[in-house]
């Protein structure tokens, strides 16, 4: 009867333990999973803003995603071409006429532009805004212009004619007619601006998506990387071609897919080589990852421009950055760096 | 017994399923289901059973839980305890009456527990409509495993304490 | 009234474990089945939000049917569609109508955006956790 006892006694206790393990792990997995705050979709800039933000509660995060709304506000009325009053649109406005007094940040996002302007010889030019307003990028009025016209337009196409004066904090395009875009790289720079707030604010895991440039901070919850999917440039929505994984760091993309209209069976698309006035048409996408968010965007849309070989020979002149591109006939290829570091899955081809 | 002193032992029962259920309630939730806790006030209810008899097992959990459901001001919650409480509460009694050979306090009162989770969960599905509740079922389960035993265990303790002022003696 | 405080001082009964083992091996059991089927359903929920601010959820289980829902954008009307597992934008009042072209969705982390009308679906819930945690594009 003792003995019974004693075995009675002993899988009480085992089955317990058992339980009790089975629901401590069980809750420590839930509990990690309710502190996950995911941002709706928010639109800003003409895209849209997702974040996610682990480890904290509720509250906290939903007052992380409102300050860096209120950045991204801040930094679109400076920056956006449609706002009149705004820095750009000053400085467009004004163009051939005046220098006008604009933002820190905007001098700093035109002087950076301007610096890679000059290292890819002109492949990326933030004064390619009559091209694309030529073909009706920004009335979406989409058109295919006659040669005559791209020729007028790419006269008014010269990042030397960008005057900064850093010492006043003025800016100016020498030329009437000339105009500055930002879009592109504004949207990096934002990226860059709401991870440090983030940071700043004491978030350890965090992963902010803006239009397809994604900042990530720190790891996830669970210690793995954040996984990134890159989009198939010739998939539908949500078809990937591969998946990188990244700790603190930024994914820009560039595609012919993301703006594009299509014609007589041909699709044009909002990235221009500023040297003809046309589409480059070596690659259909181009996504690169490195430290900082402003020179992954303006690398990846440089590289979109200068195709492969030029491409990964620019990636250079900044350390740290690695890039994976879509060629026009679907061959994937991507910097050694790239395969070794962050890719986890990808196609051999499309 | 006295009606007098019923009603006072039927008080002091509530009061302290009431004040229990309220430190319970600072606890943060277990899982992300309405109305899912611990159940520590359960304590009262298997008290009164063990002491008292089934009637005033009944009578506390229904006092227990329009009153609770009161003071949280949250009819939802109201609905959600009342029909777990007024289920397991009839179960224990029949495990109390049927099974007193095989089942002691501490089983009943797991047994409680279980049911109570069980039938919460059933009503916080013909509330909210989303079978995707049904997925936490086993852990709730699960829970109300440790939870019954600590119930019954303590208990068990209140009521051979409570034997030298036996309410019919005493 | 009976006595009954006699009974509480009672030792632990057998059928005591016997019911916390069945318990227990009946929950730890039911676990992966349970589970498996809240996972086997795709994504469980489309959440649908205008502006940032959800305005509908709707569950998207096989046996669910089809539904159709209009939504009123920034720009006007967007009509989604729910069928078997499945969601997608049928019509939006924006020009582009890159979002009717987005196709359907049908699993957890998956979205349309529609950026004219500033309309979004997107999955949400299920057991099947996401993928992936952005896509760059």
């Amino acid at each position: 009867m003792k003995q019974v006892k004693a075995i009675l006694n002993v899988i009480l206790v085992t089955a317990l333990a058992a339980g009790t393990v089975v629901l401590v792990a069980f809750l420590s997995g839930r509990n990690s999973g309710e502190k996950d705050y995911r941002s709706p979709t928010l639109f800003a800039m003409d895209t849209t803003l997702e974040i996610t933000i682990q480890e904290r509660d509720r509250e906290s995060s939903e007052a992380d995603v409102d300050a860096c709304v209120a950045l991204v506000e801040e930094l679109e009325s400076n920056t956006s071409r449609f706002t009149g009053g705004s820095d750009v649109w000053l400085v467009n406005s004004n163009a051939g006429q005046s220098p006008v007094a604009v933002h820190p940040e905007t001098l700093e996002i035109m002087r950076r532009s301007l610096e890679f302007s000059r290292l890819s010889d002109g492949a990326f030019d933030i004064t390619m805004a009559p091209i694309a307003g030529l073909w009706g990028f920004y009335d979406r009025n989409y058109r295919v212009p006659t040669p005559e016209e791209v020729e007028a337009a790419r006269s008014l196409v010269d990042y030397g004619q960008v005057l900064l004066d850093e010492v006043n904090q003025t800016a100016m395009l020498a030329q009437r007619g000339m105009e500055i875009d930002l879009g592109g790289i504004a949207k990096g720079y934002t990226v860059g601006a709401m991870c440090e707030t983030l940071r700043n604010r004491g978030v350890k895991h965090g992963l902010v998506n803006f239009g397809g440039t994604v900042g990530a901070i720190g790891s996830r919850s669970d210690g793995k990387p954040w996984s990134i999917g890159i989009r198939d440039p010739r998939g539908e929505a949500c078809d990937l071609l591969g998946k990188l994984e990244v700790e603190d760091a930024y994914v820009s993309s560039s595609g012919d897919y993301e703006r594009f209209f299509t014609r007589d069976g041909k699709r044009y698309s909002h990235l221009f080589d500023p040297h003809t006035g046309y589409q480059p048409t070596g690659l259909l996408s181009v996504t690169v990852v490195g430290p900082d968010p402003v020179d992954a965007d303006i690398l990846s849309t440089t590289i979109f421009v200068l195709g492969t070989e030029r491409g990964f020979a620019l990636l250079k002149v900044r350390s740290g950055y690695e890039a994976l591109v879509v060629e026009a006939d679907g061959a994937i290829k991507m910097t050694d760096g790239m395969r070794d570091r962050y890719v986890t899955e990808v196609r051999e081809r499309l | 017994m006295p009606t007098s002193r019923r009603v006072t032992n039927l008080a002091l029962l509530v009061s302290i399923g009431l004040v229990l259920s309220i430190i319970e309630s600072t606890f943060p939730p277990l899982l992300p289901v309405p109305g899912a806790k611990l159940g520590l006030a359960n304590i009262a209810t298997v008290l009164a059973l063990y002491v008292f008899g089934p009637r005033m097992a009944i009578e506390v959990t229904v006092l227990r839980s329009i009153l609770g459901g009161l003071l949280r001001g949250s009819v939802v919650g109201l609905f959600l305890s009342f029909s777990g409480g007024i289920v397991s509460t009839l179960v224990m009694i029949a495990l109390y009456l049927l099974l007193k050979r095989y089942l002691s306090i501490v089983g009943v009162s797991v047994a409680g527990a279980v049911t109570h989770n069980v039938v919460q969960l059933a009503a916080a599905f013909l509330l909210i409509q989303h079978a995707a509740l049904f997925f936490y079922l086993p852990y709730l389960v699960l829970i109300s495993v440790p939870t019954g035993l600590f119930v019954g265990f303590a208990s068990r303790r209140v009521a051979v304490s409570l034997q030298g002022v036996s309410p019919a003696t005493g | 009234m009976e006595r009954t405080t006699k009974s509480v001082t009672g030792k632990i009964k057998a059928g005591d474990i016997v019911l916390v083992a069945l318990v227990i091996a009946a929950s730890i059991a039911s676990m992966v089945p349970v589970s498996r089927a809240s996972a086997g359903e795709k994504g469980s929920l489309a959440i649908i939000e205008v502006n940032g601010e959800e305005v509908r959820r709707l569950e998207l289980g096989d046996n669910q049917g089809c539904r159709t829902l209009r939504v009123q954008g920034a720009q006007g009307a967007s009509t989604v569609v729910v069928e078997y597992g499945t969601v997608w934008m049928a019509e939006s009042a924006c020009r582009d109508k890159l979002c009717v072209g987005m196709g359907r969705i049908d699993s957890t982390g998956q979205s349309i955006v529609c950026l004219p009308n500033r309309v979004v679906i997107r999955i949400t819930g299920g057991g099947k956790p996401r993928d992936v945690d952005a896509i760059t594009e």
